[in-house]
């Protein structure tokens, strides 16, 4: 019995297959204009790589910003549900889930059997978030995915006060022209996100183990600012933007004993 | 909307000022199918508007929400509220003239909206003549600014009420002594007499009403709820006008009646409610699919909104002023935050609720302010709290795709 979460953010969406416990294929494509025509490209590549056909899903979930546009899903959860699932599916421990992506970030608390005790959500500012990452990397004229080893190679972190991407450009500007060496302001900027971030995890309450998830997570830079932000070790899993789409096929899977499509 | 020249409110103005004009809007709305108890208060503002803006029978006082309505009807003033009237204009889908206007003469854009929607709705010419201004200093601080400014704007006296944080005997003297100097000022300057008799009347009257609306918050109990919270925004309005007038007494009959015969014959969307709430603070005034996706699509109920919470204890009509100190004293807005966090907590197990929504107005430090002290209350009890940043008077600052995200979510997390 095959079944489908789709993950339909911002910036990027995911699909992916699930038949029992085992995850059998998945996919990242952009989301581009259109929410609902990302999920179908997401899906048809995930069923290809599954070596799956679309009439042996049994129920698809969509999940994300824009889930209310997949109208081909059995069922819409929101995104706050489905990264507590995956999470708790990946590892069972977990009890806050951070993810970072390309326009919001969120902080779950994660109660037993994956199922969301509290949360916070940013999603009204682009400051701790991807979007921040993408716009000093232009600045800097850095490739985003390099960023992270940049940060890491620093010995000393920029200080940038600014929480606002517009403002916080400028700042970077200025630091560029006072001579502050890149992998500094890279630093700097990788910390300005885990302070913001580990803020509004304070709010939920931070409880080991954290598991950090979204396409940031990617960013050794941000894991390692955000470490030392929250006192604890992250769990970054393998595929940490799959998260959402594996908490909605997990989700899928639950319903199946509603009936199946 | 944006324009005040533009020919609706023109039009708008002219209604408001032509004797006949609230008439015709009177007799309009009694041709709607209305709820009685919307009937009553639509006759309500409508008479307090035209006193207001077509008759100079008697002395207009602007004033912030939380001066005691008993004193304006037992003086026989007639009361102009411009935060309810900013609300009553979101509602008209005329925020964005209010708030394009504020920015116009200078207020910064972090200000409430309520506030800033008045100064705009104020100098676009839309609010009646004003003899005097009044204020309180509890709850709220920009509303005495606010209402200063205008009584200053416009050459007119301004009276501030300073309402003590605490609720002890001392406090109600120091402010029973303010009561009695407000009316010696209103007496010098707007010339009126004042008759110890009426205000008795309208503390009798407050009674009266606030015996009815308790009868209402005791029929809300049953389950399922018979009211719906989304029905319920315009009860601050009702609370903080009505009080001491004779309309207050038919306004909370006909609510109480209505309410009774919904717990006695239930309807078919009461079926649909999973989850009960508590609501906190203010809710949209304009119409926003926030609410009808909380309670028609996720099938949670507010069974209780802060807002229709009466406050005070029975007024006494031998100590009326003494009686009117002491209910200013004892708002929940007032004093320590565990104050209101314990009525949070009260309310909610009153009620069944299973969770609880507080909305932040933008701009509005009172209330927000007080959220970790709330949080912490509602999470030693098992009672998850949802915060929503929103407005509840521009349309344009209540984005509904973050807002769903959190509600559903919400919803989730508690079914």
């Amino acid at each position: 019995m095959y079944v489908a979460g789709i993950d339909i953010g911002s910036t990027s969406g995911e699909a992916l297959i699930l038949e029992g416990e085992r995850i059998v294929g998945w996919s990242i494509v952009d989301t581009g204009y259109s929410s609902r025509r990302a999920a179908e490209e997401a899906l048809e590549i995930a069923l290809k790589r599954s070596g799956v056909t679309r009439g042996q899903l049994q129920r698809i979930v969509a999940t994300g910003y824009g889930r209310v546009s997949v109208d081909f899903a059995d069922q819409q959860v929101t995104e706050i549900s489905c990264y507590a699932r995956g999470a708790h599916f990946l590892h069972p421990q977990v009890q806050t889930v951070i993810d970072i992506g390309g326009q919001d970030s969120k902080v779950v608390a994660v109660g037993p059997g994956g199922k969301p005790l509290d949360f916070a959500m940013n999603d009204k500012c682009a400051a701790g978030t991807g979007r921040f990452l993408e716009v000093i990397a232009r600045v800097l004229q850095l490739e985003l995915a390099e960023m992270g080893d940049w940060a890491l190679r620093a010995r000393r972190t920029a200080e940038i006060s600014s929480t606002c991407t517009v403002f916080a450009e400028s700042e970077v500007v200025t630091l560029v022209a006072d001579g502050v060496a890149r992998e500094e302001i890279v630093a700097g900027i990788c910390r300005s996100i885990a302070r913001r971030v580990a803020a509004m995890a304070a709010r939920v309450g931070v409880e080991p183990p954290v598991m950090f998830a979204g396409g940031v997570a990617r960013n050794r830079g941000v894991v390692h600012a955000l470490e030392e932000a929250l006192g604890h070790p992250l769990i970054v899993p393998e595929e940490p933007q799959i998260v959402g789409a594996l908490g909605a096929a997990l989700i899928a899977r639950d319903g199946m004993d509603g009936g199946s499509r | 909307m944006d324009d005040p020249r533009d020919i609706r409110i023109r039009l708008l103005r002219g209604l408001l000022r032509w004797p006949l004009g609230l008439r015709l809007v009177r007799a309009l709305l009694a041709g709607r199918p209305q709820k009685p108890h919307h009937h009553v208060s639509a006759d309500f503002f409508l008479e307090m508007a035209r006193g207001a803006y077509a008759s100079r029978a008697r002395p207009v006082v602007w004033s912030n929400i939380f001066v005691p309505s008993e004193l304006f009807w037992g003086l026989e003033i007639v009361p102009f509220f411009p935060e309810t009237w900013a609300g009553l204009a979101a509602s008209m889908g005329l925020s964005a003239l209010g708030v394009s206007q504020a920015a116009v003469l200078g207020y910064p854009v972090d200000l409430c909206t309520v506030h800033r929607s008045a100064a705009g709705l104020w100098a676009s010419q839309l609010f009646p003549r004003i003899d005097a201004g009044v204020a309180t200093s509890h709850a709220c601080d920009l509303a005495g600014q606010m209402l200063g400014n205008f009584a200053y704007a416009q050459g007119k006296p301004f009276f501030l009420l300073d309402v003590p944080q605490s609720d002890d005997a001392a406090a109600v003297d120091y402010l029973t002594a303010q009561l009695e100097r407000l009316i010696a000022h209103w007496r010098e300057v707007l010339g009126i007499d004042f008759d110890p008799d009426r205000l008795r009347e309208a503390i009798r009257l407050s009674n009266q009403a606030r015996a009815l609306a308790l009868e209402v918050a005791a029929l809300r109990e049953a389950e399922p709820a018979p009211l719906r919270g989304s029905g319920m925004r315009d009860q601050l309005a009702m609370l903080t006008a009505m009080f001491g007038h004779p309309s207050g007494v038919r306004y909370y009959r006909a609510l109480r009646d209505y309410t009774a015969e919904r717990v006695a014959n239930r309807r078919p969307e009461q079926t649909n409610q999973k989850v009960r709430l508590y609501w906190m603070h203010l809710m949209p005034y304009f119409e926003s699919d926030l609410l009808s996706i909380l309670e028609d699509e996720l099938g949670g109920v507010i069974a209780w909104e802060e807002i229709s919470t009466l406050w005070w204890e029975e007024l006494d009509e031998r100590a009326p002023l003494r009686s009117l100190a002491r209910k200013m004293v004892s708002l929940f807005f007032n004093g320590p935050i565990q104050r209101r966090a314990e009525m949070a907590s009260r309310l909610i197990q009153r009620y069944h609720c299973r969770g609880a929504i507080h909305f932040s107005h933008w701009g509005c430090r009172q209330s927000a302010g007080a959220l970790y002290v709330l949080r912490a209350r509602l999470r030693q009890e098992g009672v998850p709290l949802l915060i929503l940043d929103g407005d509840c008077i521009d349309p344009s600052n209540l984005p509904l795709g973050p807002l769903r995200t959190r509600v559903e979510a919400f919803m989730e997390m508690l079914a």
